[in-house]
């Protein structure tokens, strides 16, 4: 009688599904190891992740701080109230900014003595000396390098005397930024490569634990993906349940750090709220896991599963 | 289809130390036949049938299965090999996790039959050692004798030309091992060649197959008593 073999793909995917299946299952069975290897994965993960949430988080504040800043105008003294509205008017309809109020000199004087207890130092001088300005408030995205352009062309004006742009705080926090990303992508790394060594070691025990097995397999003609395949398997899942432990531990975090943070936008008037990994950071989390599951398992096995043999 | 399925042309064998444990080894086993290889611990009785499944490569000869040299086989290919192969171990080698069945589906598993295929086939290997109702069983609650009768239906499941037995009989009490014999017998009967390395010199004796005595790693011409009066090829 000649063997009969099923369809080869439908085998091959038969076969694995088996596997897969077989290989989630001895994982439940053994709940505390698996959740304390999916817990070394899953800080691995979050760590990184959550960095980069908190520098996509404070990039939103900074985006939304933009929004308090303004840049403002002095016009010379020469210029007149009517060339001052034009003038505002003017940079009012420019997309750069959500808006532009002129200040004449009279009303300046009105805010600073309402303002400030001055108002008889002023008096003595015997004329205003506060200059009519325009206040210029930028739109929430428009780029620092963009405005330090405009504030340029507008210093270059004949009407203009001075222009205030305080933009040396936000270069900097672009900055801070830009250092946390890449010291998010370093950590990334780092901790994927601790992460892939702790799997390979995770599987080495594996192996050992399953070497009665692997011995009979290779006695009987098991071909090398055969026995190998349980153990890729095995580390898709260990990858696979430290993405979920990733994601469960972000979102802890952010509800631990939505409070603080939302009494520290308050003392900068900024308009943020926290935000939580969307799906797309969800997806890359979980496939990240599993991908640094299967390449840790493979190391494991490449390096471990050929040095066992009857003895 | 050549005459013979396993043939050992002065073949040595040395272990990495530097230690001879075979050394100018010569026979052949014919289609069908039932070799005996005996002598005392360490003779290199083990170190045949390791190298006939490729555990082992020759350091000198030839060794032929179905006429072709095995030693020249990559070690990618060896698995296959193997697959032309039944083995059976004095320890069993059976996986205590899983049940009978499934121990003795493995060699189908690996060979992707279909569920039904395996389904058939394990059962009639089953009936065969006369186990059939013990299927379900953990070869844990088995005897011995129980327990070595799923390591020969597991050896012969997928039907191999060839059966290698390293000390089949050496955890089994004598009537138990003469079951595992008559049973190796009603299988030889049917056309499958075994080699089957054994102490059990009065077992021998009692089936009357031919034997191979080695002694230091090489034939001997001087057998123990009971080998002496074996058939010669």
């Amino acid at each position: 009688m000649t063997l009969k073999r099923p369809n080869f793909l439908r085998r091959w995917l038969g076969e694995h599904a088996r596997v897969c299946v077989a290989a989630f299952g001895r994982q439940w069975r053994d709940p505390i190891s698996t959740l304390l290897t999916a817990m070394v994965i899953g800080l691995t993960l979050a760590l990184p992740a959550g960095l980069n949430l908190l520098v996509e988080n404070l990039r939103q504040a900074a985006g939304g701080l933009n929004q308090t800043r303004t840049i403002t105008v002095f016009l010379r003294d020469g210029a007149s109230e009517a060339e001052g509205r034009e003038l505002a008017a003017m940079l009012g309809r420019r997309d750069a900014f959500a808006a532009a109020i002129y200040t004449s000199r009279d009303q300046a004087l009105k805010d600073f003595r309402a303002r400030t207890d001055l108002g008889p130092v002023l008096d003595a001088l015997g004329s205003n000396p506060l200059p009519a300005s325009i206040t210029l408030t930028p739109h929430p995205l428009q780029h620092a390098s963009d405005l330090g352009r405009l504030a340029q062309e507008l210093r270059a004006r004949k009407d203009v005397e001075q222009v205030l742009l305080d933009d040396a705080w936000s270069q900097r926090l672009s900055a801070a930024l830009a250092v946390a990303t890449r010291l998010a992508q370093l950590l990334a790394a780092a901790l994927a490569l601790a992460a892939v060594l702790a799997l390979g070691n995770t599987v080495r025990l594996d192996i050992e634990a399953r070497r009665d097995e692997i011995i009979v397999m290779k006695l009987i003609g098991a071909p090398p993906g055969f026995i190998r395949r349980p153990f890729l398997y095995a580390g898709f899942w260990y990858g696979v349940s430290g993405g979920v432990v990733a994601t469960v531990a972000l979102f802890v975090a952010m509800h631990a750090m939505d409070e603080p943070v939302q009494q520290l936008v308050a003392l900068y008037e900024g308009a943020f709220s926290l935000r939580g990994p969307d799906a797309r950071t969800l997806a890359g989390v979980l496939v990240a896991g599993a991908l640094l599951g299967l390449v840790g398992a493979w190391l494991g096995v490449a390096r471990h599963l050929g040095r066992i043999e009857q003895r | 289809m050549t005459e013979h399925i396993l043939e050992f042309h002065d073949v040595g064998c040395r272990y990495a130390g530097g230690t001879d444990v075979l050394n100018g080894l010569d026979f052949r086993l014919a289609r069908g036949e039932m070799l005996f290889l005996t002598g005392p611990s360490g003779a290199g009785k083990s170190t045949v049938l390791r190298l006939a499944a490729m555990q082992l490569r020759a350091t000198r000869g030839k060794v032929l299965m179905n006429g072709r040299d095995i030693g020249g086989i990559r070690a990618g290919k060896v698995p296959a090999h193997r697959r032309e192969l039944g083995m059976i171990f004095q320890d069993f080698q059976l996986l205590y996790d899983r049940s009978v069945f499934d121990n003795i589906a493995l060699p189908l598993v690996i060979r992707g039959l279909s569920h039904l295929d395996i389904g058939r086939r394990v059962r009639a290997a089953l009936d065969a050692v006369g186990l059939l109702n013990r299927e379900k069983a953990s070869p844990r609650t088995l005897s011995g004798g129980e327990q070595q009768r799923v390591g020969i239906a597991r050896a012969i499941v997928a039907r191999p030309q060839l059966i290698l037995a390293d000390e089949p009989t050496g955890n089994l009490d004598p009537r138990m091992a003469l079951d595992v014999m008559r049973l190796f017998e009603r299988f030889n009967e049917a056309g499958v060649s075994f080699l089957i390395a054994t102490h059990a010199i009065d077992l021998i004796e009692r089936l009357g197959h031919r034997a191979i005595h080695l002694e230091g790693g090489r034939q001997s011409a001087a057998r123990p008593e009971a080998a002496s009066r074996l058939v010669e090829p």
